[in-house]
């Protein structure tokens, strides 16, 4: 069976080629989503697992919080729950993640905070400054969720969101981490160079480069389809939820207020309130290794800040939980 | 909808593919045409469903006036299809640069036209035009309005090419109810198409990843050291051709799907050993329009060398002009016109004097002047290709080399140079409608459809899987 100006001899066999050549495709990439499945969610080799197992472990052992911070390293960083919770007189507890999970994995791990703590009344999302000018969260997502089929999701979220499953899977880096960790023990080194120190990872020995000033325009239209939901999910649970910005590096904050007037705009709009219309400026003795980072020496000082700049929320909160009405307000057109 | 993302690959070809094959094995291969017609309208309309209108008009004018034209040729009816055509392109595409152009020399203050423009309406503007004067010369033949909307909107091609010519399109279409499509054409077309989607996943966008931060930090006042400059300039030279040759190849290999055979549009151009020979290797189809509509019609060779010379180089720039709407654009077809002009002075002096210049001589300059054009081809402007010139030769300093970039283009140069290209390596299957014959590649390069290479096939459809997670665009969807 061939066209009639084909020149293929009749002795090789198309359907043989494609069946061979197919069949071995679909074998070695079904062979790799089994490895992406043991190393992503059942091993600790990813440079996430550690912290992300911390982060769950810290919920699945505590009892009694009616206070959460979830977001990212800026959180980390910069919240030392102890000393929130003397100023506070409240039960809370850092889940941070790492920028990697965005908004996304906020959004799980409020869900997983809900459905283990029936008393919690208070959510607070604190997020690197320059969040709102970072590409979609997808990927935080699928690595955080607590259910792989999820009804919670909205239609239009699914097919974006089994195209994050499928990238997940078919991750070549994941071969990578798979054949990087044997060998690496094998030279006694470490798998990883994440070390959980003062209930967050470790800070660098050295400050990164500061990125680039941000603009108004470098905002990313779409990424509000995650803190959407956690408005949503702020409403339903009646909780007392409110969006606070990682802190940042003073000398780029005199230099981005548009951004933060279009970022919180938008953010508003879903309905999180705002703690403060702009981070908490760090000055140069009190930045850590990245411009979004506190120093580890300015933890206490910085969360005296945000307990301060939280303070109406908390006590907005009232000590009836089942009783209050939710802060978060319907979202604006 | 790309070509490499999984709405086209899991649900629009299997869908095109079942519909064709199901009437054929029915008996009702009378539909395959039609079946591909609206398959590639469909294509075009997940683009952009608002252009279809303007695609559709377009087809229905342009077969009008070329039917007119076969039955009463007139160079008024075809000056006014040629011009309707070129004033739908000019509007939609050169409208915004010109009146940005006439605002600064005015100085005037009009407000900034918003035009989006239709996607690839640069091709099926071109295939049309050619239609129009083969038309008025008398070299259409075939007159089934079905045949000739397939040939402007066949999904394969319609976005970026290759520039396809009626005739060598329109004679296959109307056989294909009666072409029998073996399980070979789909083989040689899956295996095509993988070769394509590997030089895009695989080795474009990795490149890309050292070629655009150039450029953009240029753009925005960071000029590029020494080795950065060169990075840059190297990685873009390699992405553009595994890019848009990919492109073709992914093209070529979906045609073949339903036994339909393309023009090739690339043959190893860094190989080339003269400007005009590279012109002969580097997205041919093009070419071939310019010199059979522009520079031929324009007196071509045939009044003095002096005229040729301007000829040649007036094809070039308005080639330049046909990529896009800016200088940068007019600047690299300037160059390249340029370039002919010196090849052809430097030829018309030695050859006399039976002076030749070595191959590897002729090759070397060649890539070198061809990168260099690339410069201002991939800058946002000229003032960004001006920072990357002055890059390259050093004044901005020296920098850092990368050795990862260094790497990925030394593996790039070595494929270019060192490897025999897509159509070699599927030589005995006749892939195109191969204008030149090329040469086949020699040994295991040469593809059977036996076990080994279909447990090749199978490795570079999994390397295209892994590295696909980031879908981008294709460079020259934007011309």
């Amino acid at each position: 069976m061939t066209s009639p100006n084909s020149s293929i001899s009749s002795s090789e066999s198309g359907v043989r080629y494609l069946a061979v050549s197919l069949g071995l495709a679909a074998a070695l990439l079904g062979a790799l989503c089994l490895l992406s499945i043991k190393v992503k969610w059942f091993s600790d080799l990813p440079d996430y697992a550690p912290l992300l197992a911390y982060q769950l472990e810290k919920l699945d052992r505590s009892a009694g919080l009616d206070t959460v911070f979830v977001g990212d390293s800026s959180l980390g960083n910069a919240i030392d729950t102890e000393t929130f919770d003397r100023l506070t007189g409240r039960r809370s507890a850092n889940l941070a993640l790492t920028g990697l999970f965005g908004y996304a994995g906020s959004y799980n791990m409020i869900r997983r905070a809900v459905e283990k703590e029936p008393g919690l009344r208070t959510v607070v999302v604190v997020q690197a400054a320059d969040m709102m000018s970072r590409a979609d969260d997808l990927r935080g997502y699928v690595l955080s969720t607590p259910r792989v089929l999820d009804a919670d999701l909205p239609a239009a979220l699914r097919w974006p969101v089994a195209r994050a499953w499928i990238g997940e899977l078919l991750d070549w880096q994941t071969l990578k981490t798979a054949i990087r960790a044997p060998v690496l023990r094998l030279l006694s080194r470490p798998v990883r160079d994440i070390v959980i120190e003062n209930d967050y990872v470790k800070q660098a020995s050295s400050r990164a480069p500061f990125g680039p000033v941000l603009r108004a325009e470098d905002v990313v239209p779409g990424k509000l389809d995650f803190l959407q939901r956690i408005a949503e999910l702020c409403r339903v649970q009646n909780l007392t939820c409110v969006y606070a910005h990682g802190p940042l590096a003073a000398e780029l904050l005199d230099r981005s207020h548009g951004f933060f007037q279009a970022a919180d705009r938008l953010i508003e709009s879903t309905g999180l309130p705002l703690a403060a219309p702009e981070p908490v400026p760090l000055a140069d003795s009190q930045i850590g290794d990245t411009q979004n980072h506190a120093a580890p020496g300015e933890k206490a000082a910085m969360t005296a800040v945000y307990a301060a700049m939280l303070r109406p929320f908390i006590d907005a909160g009232g000590s009836k939980p089942k009783e209050q009405t939710a802060r978060t307000t319907q979202p604006k057109p | 909808m790309l070509f490499n993302s999984p709405e086209f690959l899991f649900v629009f070809l299997p869908i095109t593919c079942a519909f064709f094959f199901v009437w054929r094995w029915v008996g009702l291969s009378v539909l395959s045409v039609p079946v591909l017609l609206v398959a590639s309208v469909a294509f075009y309309g997940w683009w952009s469903i608002e252009h279809v209108p303007l695609l559709l008009g377009s087809i229905l004018f342009n077969f009008v006036v070329g039917m007119g034209l076969v039955r009463r040729p007139g160079r008024a009816l075809l000056a006014l299809g040629v011009g309707v055509d070129l004033l739908l392109l000019g509007y939609f595409k050169y409208a915004v640069f010109t009146q940005g152009v006439v605002n600064d020399l005015l100085a005037a203050q009009w407000p900034a036209l918003s035009i989006i423009l239709p996607i690839g309406i640069s091709f099926y503007t071109f295939t049309q035009i050619a239609f129009l004067v083969d038309a008025y010369h008398g070299k259409v033949d075939d007159k089934d309005p079905l045949a000739y909307a397939l040939f402007v909107t066949f999904f394969p091609h319609l976005i970026a090419g290759p520039i396809l010519h009626h005739k060598e399109m329109t004679v296959q279409f109307a056989a294909l109810p009666r072409m029998r499509i073996g399980s070979d054409d789909l083989a040689v077309g899956v295996t095509m198409f993988a070769f394509g989607l590997f030089k895009k996943t695989v080795l474009a966008d990795s490149l890309a990843l050292h070629a655009s931060p150039v450029f953009e930090q240029a753009a925005a006042g960071h000029a590029p050291g020494l080795f950065a400059a060169w990075t840059g300039t190297l990685a873009y030279t390699l992405q553009l051709y595994f890019d848009f040759s990919g492109y073709s190849d992914m093209a070529i290999g979906l045609a073949r799907l339903f036994g339909i055979r393309m023009p090739e549009n690339f043959n190893s151009p860094y190989k080339a050993r003269s400007i005009a020979d590279f012109w002969q290797r580097w997205h041919m189809t093009l070419s071939r329009f310019l010199r059979d509509y522009l520079y031929i019609p324009l007196g071509g060779n045939r009044r003095g060398k002096a005229r040729s010379y301007v000829n040649a180089f007036i094809t070039m720039l308005l080639g330049g002009i046909w990529h896009g709407a800016g200088w940068q654009f007019m600047l690299w077809g300037a160059l390249h016109g340029a370039y002919i002009v010196v090849g052809r002075l430097f030829s018309d002096w030695a050859r006399p004097r039976g002076i030749r210049l070595p191959a590897a001589v002729g090759a070397t300059l060649t890539f070198l002047a061809v990168i260099l054009a690339w410069v201002p081809f991939r800058a946002p402007d000229l003032a960004a290709a001006g920072s990357v010139y002055v890059g390259l030769v050093g004044l901005n300093g020296i920098g850092a080399p990368s050795l990862q970039a260094a790497a990925l283009i030394a593996l790039g140069l070595a494929i270019v140079w060192g490897l025999p290209n897509s159509q070699q390596i599927l030589a005995r299957f006749r892939p195109t409608l191969a204008a030149v014959a090329v040469a086949p590649a020699r040994g295991p390069l040469l593809w059977r459809l036996g076990s080994a290479h279909a447990v090749a096939l199978a490795v570079v459809l999994v390397a295209v899987v892994l590295f696909a997670n980031d879908v981008s665009e294709f460079i020259y969807f934007q011309f």
